[in-house]
This record gives structure tokens, C-alpha cells and sequence, in this order.
């Protein structure tokens, strides 16, 4: 009897402390996702991917932070130094390469979502062979154009430079506007410059970043910056008047509503044309820049991207969510919904928007460059060679040879600080 | 004795010390502390968030002095701080001589040309940056002064004069009530003009008012922050970067706190030298009337 009871006690104590055991698998875990996306259907796309994700997994939470880009990477820099690092994190590896390197970022290399992802966009997140970051999609910039308006006065869309100058004088000369300008956001005016200089023109320099950075050579040594400039420059010509005092949702208004024929953006713009016009027809073409048709490629790179903290105490819980995001189901629901070109493979849409159905078209044809990994600038380097543009566009007199020597020697000064 | 009433002098003036206190502590730990402690910041690599900085003497203080991209801040530093400094001034006594009587509606004149200073800093810069984007334009066929590079400068001095005439007038108002009415009664009798009264008796007896007026707008022009990084960011490009925002970009966003910290410092000195050097030419000038 005596041992019986025994038995039985232990019988019941091992069952609970099993039951406890099982309870504490079971436990609710919290992970923490900190970004920078500040447009409104990124931030609802996250959050359908979060709901699909917790749908499937009740016990796992996601906890979301945001913060505004310019204050994010201190922030974050911050958080990792007081071992508060989020499990998830927004960026690029390449851009917090100083954070792969102190080995804050998780090594993703060897997981099995990332045979979802196309594999030319993981090779933008490698660094040193490994893969560090998980893709979402690209990003791209080049000229949106008014397709009725263009059909109207038979005017074709410009396969090469010459060809988009002579358009711009035709529209020009029948007392329209060809760009829509708005620089008083400052980056606006990057992106006429950027989606020039980024597509064919890199690809015929892509030694440009990686050497003036180590000052190797000269921001002077490449003529093909110069003539960049000067492109910049005759561009600038075709604008509406006084583009520093136009915002960028203006800048996409005069667009949208008919009063300028086209305007130099990124595939982000898409949502807030359709937005200031929802029955328009609305094209994209590849910025050119060479007289060769051939020649002309539209600039392309990672876009949203995000790397797992090494300090994790989550980290199947994390790999779970990145496994979710680029799901067929993940990755669909995010297309859709932040209105972006997934670089999932295979993903099927419900509907896309027509400027986007032409940036596919391109993307399909592989009339591209990506850029990503040659652009090799971070901090204070990036953030003066995109100044340098917006002061060349607010400087009417646009002296290129100025301007890159300026260049030279703001880096030189930057290396000398090191 | 002599010392026991000193004693008892100290003792008196001891609750006026403990008045004083609570500020001196606020004052001591926010800004005599961290400047001691900045102070050797300039003289390393610091990127201004990991633990490790090193010792680099003086290399900091001279890039800083070779940097000839210091030049358009300086410029534009002194730019803003001489129109705003003459013509708040300006503006400021001549509004404040103009509501110096009595007429209907002189209260109603006096609350519209101090409203502004209410408004925050911030907020002016954002109401003026929407002027200049969307009124100008629009309504004057003008462009907005914000957004070129040769006349961002003078935009901001506007946005400042609209917003500090009024306290300016305050002052000057302040100084003129001071001046005895006899004084100027007994000018009319004798036959003088309003300019005459006005460069005899008012100018001399309101030069206490013009040292705190010119020395006040002095250091805060010198300084500003606010107005170009509310209104413009600092742009288009650079174009209106302050010496203020220099320091800034380089202690923050670019992750170099040592250099920014050094660049500090000679803003510090440039600030305080120039504002002792107004200040005193002022008083001698008070001494002199």
C-alpha cells in the first residue's frame, strides 16, 4: 500500500512537473520589429503579414517600433549598445556593414526560406559570402509619363537620350511642361540625377563608389560623372519654374492631374499617383542616358530589408516570422499592400497597377543594372554626394567641373578625419 | 568685529542664496558640467556612440581651420545675424516710437506686433515656409525666397524680423517711458524738431536699451538653429547651413562627435568674444550719455 502510494505521488509529480514543462514550451513569446518605413502602405502591409503570421503562430507576438529615417540608425546603434537590440531590424547589411562587422547581425546563410528569394537580390544582402539580410523587394527609379496625353500628340516613348531631349523640346514648344519638378523635399531632386547615374551609367563604371571612397581615385577620373552632370544639368532646363518651393506630393499632383507630362520618381510613387488620380493612364520607361539604345538600363537594387539581431533569445521565433514574410502567402500580401515588386519567386498578384505592370516588363527583360552592391557609401560619404546634387540643382549657374572637384576634396577631408 | 559683521552681512544675504540655488544647480549640471566634459571630446576620435574614443590632440581644431567648406556657414552665419541684428533694432524703436502715444486702438497696434513672438519658432518657420511655397507663387507671382540657393538667407532674416520686432519694440517701448516728459516739453519750448528731440533726448537716454537689444540678437544670430533647420533643413544642398548647423551635422548625423565637439567650441569662443566686445563698446557708450 505504502509503496503504491509512493508510486502513485511520483506518478502525479513527474505528470505536473511534465504538464509545467509542456506549459513553459508553450509560453508567449514576444519579439520586438523596429523600422523606418514611414509610408502608409508599407506600415499596412506589415501589419497584414504580422496578423497571418500570429493566425499561425497565437503564442508568438510581434511588437512593432517605428521611428523617422533620420534618427533610426543612431537609435538603433543605441539599442544594440545597451544590449536592448530588437530581434528584427530594418536595413540593408550593406548600409550597417559596421554592424555585421562588430557581429550584431544574424548569419541567415543555410535557411531554407531563402530559396523563395530570387538569387541575384540575395547577393545585394551578402557580405563576405554570407547572407545577412532578408530581401522583400526592389526599388527602382525612373520616368512615370502621361500615356494619354503622349497618344494624343503622337508622341513615343524615348528609347535613348537624344530622343527623350527632343521630346522634351517638342512638349516644350507647344507651351507645356515636360517635367514636374518639386525639389523642396531636397531628396526629390537626387532622384533626377540618381535614376540617370545608377542604371547604364554605373554600369559602365562600377569601380566609382569603391574607389573615390578609398580615394584610390578621383571623383575627376571618371568623365562619364561628368557627363552625368551635364545631363542633370539639360534636364533641369525642362521643368516647371521655381521647383525648390514645390513639395514632392505637388511635384506628383502636377503630374497626375495633366499639368507636366512627366516626372523623374521611384517605384514608391506609384500608390500617391494613382492616389491623385485613380482613373489615369500612366506609363514607365527607363531614364536614358546614352545615345545607344542598348546602352540605356534602368537602375535597380534591394529595396525593404530585414537582418536578425545576433542578441536574439528568440531566435526560432524570428526565423519563423522571416520564413512567413517570404511566404507565397507573406510575400503576396505584401506586394499587394505596400504596392511594391516582390523579389519572391513566383509571387502571384491579384491586381497590379499599370505603372508597376511596366517596371515588371523591364525587370522581365533584364534591361537592368543593379546598383546595390556597388554603392558602397554610408554615413557622412552618402550624405554628401547626395547633397552635392541637390546644391547643383539650386545653383543656377551648374558649373560640373566645380561640383566634382568640390567632391574630391569633401572627400578627401572626410578620409582625412578617419 | 569687522569680521563678525561680515559674518552677519552673509547671514542676511543667505535666503537670497538658497532663492538662487535650485537654478544654479539646474545651470551647473546641464551646462557647466557637460561643457567641461565636451571639452575633451574635441580633442578625440569619438563617433559619438561607442564606448571606445582615441586621443588625437589637435588634428581635429586643424582640419576645422583648413576646411574651406566652413566658409559658406560662416558666411551665411554672419549674413543672418547683421540684418537681423540692424533691422529688428530698427524696426523694433520705430514701431516702438510709433505706439509711444496715446490714440484709439494703440493697445489693439501694440498686441498684433508682439503676437508673433508668441507663436513658437518652429511653428513661424513652418507658417513662413507655406507662405513662401504656396502664397508667394500662387498669389504675387513672386518665388519663395526658401528656395534658392542665393536668397534662402535673406528669407530666414524675414522670418526672424517678423517674429522679433515685437520684442525688440518691447524693450525700446520700455526705454521710452523712462525718458521725463519735461525733458521733452522743455525741447518743444525751445523750438527743436522731432528729429532733433529724437537724436538729443530720446537716442541718448534709450542706450541701455539698444546694449541689451543689439547684444541679445547678437548671440542668438550667431547661434541660430532653429529658423534654417525648421524652415529649410539646412537647404537646398547646404545653402543655409549656420555655423550651429555644422556643429550639428558632424556631432550627429555624421557620427563624428569629436570633430563637431571641436567645432563647438570655436563657435563658443567666436560667440562670446564678439558679444563682450558689443557689449562693452555699449556701455561705455551708456557712461559717455
Amino acid at each position: 500500500m505504502t509503496i503504491l502510494k509512493r508510486i502513485a505521488t511520483l506518478t502525479v509529480a513527474i505528470c505536473l512537473v511534465a504538464a509545467t514543462a509542456t506549459a513553459q514550451t508553450a509560453k508567449p513569446v514576444t519579439i520586438r520589429l523596429f523600422h523606418h518605413m514611414s509610408e502608409q502602405s508599407k506600415r499596412d502591409g506589415l501589419d497584414k503579414v504580422i496578423a497571418l503570421f500570429t493566425k499561425a503562430n497565437p503564442n508568438i507576438k510581434v511588437e512593432v517600433e517605428a521611428t523617422d529615417f533620420n534618427s533610426y540608425g543612431t537609435t538603433l546603434k543605441v539599442k544594440i549598445a545597451a544590449g536592448d537590440a530588437p530581434d528584427i531590424m530594418f536595413g540593408l547589411p550593406t548600409v550597417y556593414s559596421d554592424l555585421v562587422k562588430a557581429g550584431q547581425v544574424l548569419d541567415l546563410t543555410g535557411s531554407s526560406f531563402l530559396a523563395n528569394v530570387s538569387s541575384s537580390s540575395l547577393d545585394s544582402v551578402k557580405i563576405g559570402g554570407k547572407v545577412y539580410g532578408l530581401p522583400l523587394d526592389v526599388q527602382t527609379m525612373g520616368v512615370f509619363y502621361n500615356k494619354a496625353l503622349f497618344a494624343a500628340n503622337g508622341w513615343k516613348v524615348p528609347k535613348t537620350y537624344p530622343e527623350l531631349i527632343t521630346l522634351a523640346k517638342a512638349i516644350k514648344a507647344k507651351g507645356l511642361v515636360p517635367f514636374s519638378f518639386g525639389f523642396k523635399d531636397a531628396w526629390t531632386a537626387q532622384v533626377l540625377f540618381a535614376s540617370d547615374l545608377n542604371g547604364g551609367a554605373l554600369a559602365k563604371m562600377p569601380d566609382l563608389f569603391s574607389a573615390t571612397l578609398t580615394r584610390t581615385k578621383k571623383f575627376a577620373a571618371y568623365p562619364e560623372l561628368s557627363a552625368a552632370f551635364d545631363r542633370y544639368a539639360e534636364r533641369l532646363g525642362y521643368g516647371n519654374e521655381d521647383p525648390f518651393s514645390v513639395s514632392y506630393s505637388q511635384q506628383l499632383d502636377q503630374f497626375a492631374t495633366g499639368k507636366t507630362l512627366m516626372v523623374a520618381q521611384g517605384n514608391w510613387a506609384v500608390g500617391d499617383i494613382r492616389k491623385a488620380n485613380p482613373t489615369g493612364q500612366f506609363g514607365f520607361f527607363t531614364n536614358p542616358s546614352f545615345a545607344k539604345e542598348a546602352d540605356n538600363l534602368l537602375d535597380i537594387s534591394v529595396d525593404d530589408c530585414f537582418m536578425a539581431s545576433a542578441q536574439t533569445k528568440n531566435k526560432d521565433a524570428v526565423l519563423k516570422f522571416l520564413a512567413v514574410m517570404v511566404s507565397a502567402q507573406g510575400a503576396a500580401t505584401w506586394a499587394e499592400t505596400a504596392q511594391v515588386i516582390s523579389v519572391v519567386k513566383n509571387v502571384k498578384l491579384a491586381s497590379v497597377d499599370p505603372m508597376l505592370s511596366d517596371i515588371q516588363a523591364i525587370l522581365t527583360s533584364g534591361k537592368t543594372f543593379n546598383f546595390g552592391p556597388v554603392y558602397v557609401l554610408t554615413g557622412q560619404y552618402d550624405k554628401t554626394f547626395r547633397q552635392i546634387q541637390e546644391e547643383f540643382a539650386a545653383d543656377s549657374k551648374r558649373n560640373t567641373s566645380a561640383y566634382i572637384s568640390r567632391l574630391d576634396a569633401e572627400f578627401d577631408k572626410i578620409k582625412a578625419m578617419e | 568685529m569687522k569680521a563678525s559683521a561680515r559674518a552677519r552681512a552673509f547671514g542676511r544675504s543667505l535666503p537670497d542664496l538658497w532663492f538662487v540655488l535650485p537654478a544654479l544647480i539646474l545651470f551647473i549640471f546641464v551646462v557647466v558640467v557637460p561643457f567641461f566634459r565636451g571639452f575633451g571630446i574635441a580633442f578625440t576620435n569619438w563617433d559619438g556612440f561607442s564606448p571606445k574614443q582615441t586621443f588625437v590632440g589637435f588634428r581635429n581644431f586643424l582640419l576645422l581651420l583648413t576646411d574651406s567648406a566652413l566658409l559658406p556657414p560662416l558666411w551665411n552665419t554672419l549674413y543672418f545675424t547683421g540684418i537681423t541684428v540692424v533691422m529688428v533694432n530698427i524696426l523694433g524703436l520705430a514701431v516702438a516710437l510709433g505706439v509711444d502715444r496715446k490714440f484709439p486702438g494703440v493697445g489693439v497696434v501694440k498686441t498684433i506686433f508682439f503676437l508673433p513672438i508668441v507663436v513658437s519658432l518652429v511653428l513661424a518657420s513652418f507658417i513662413w515656409s507655406y507662405l513662401f511655397s504656396d502664397v508667394f507663387p500662387r498669389i504675387f507671382h513672386a518665388p519663395g525666397l526658401l528656395g534658392s540657393a542665393d536668397t534662402v538667407m535673406s528669407g530666414l532674416a524675414l522670418i526672424c524680423l517678423w517674429r522679433d520686432t515685437g520684442l525688440a519694440m518691447l524693450t525700446y517701448l520700455a526705454a521710452l517711458k523712462t525718458i521725463p516728459e519735461e525733458l521733452k516739453e522743455a525741447a518743444m519750448i525751445d523750438g527743436a524738431g522731432i528729429w532733433q528731440r529724437f537724436r538729443v533726448i530720446t537716442v541718448p537716454l534709450i542706450v541701455p536699451a539698444f546694449t541689451i537689444n543689439v547684444t541679445l540678437w547678437l548671440g542668438w544670430g550667431l547661434k541660430v538653429f532653429d529658423y534654417p533647420m525648421a524652415a529649410t533643413g539646412g537647404g537646398p544642398g547646404a545653402a543655409s547651413w549656420t555655423l550651429a548647423i555644422y556643429v550639428y551635422e558632424y556631432a550627429f548625423p555624421y557620427g563624428k562627435a569629436g570633430y563637431g565637439q571641436a567645432a563647438a567650441l570655436v563657435l563658443f569662443v567666436l560667440v562670446f568674444t564678439l558679444s563682450a566686445l558689443v557689449t562693452k563698446i555699449l556701455r561705455s557708450k551708456e557712461l559717455q550719455s
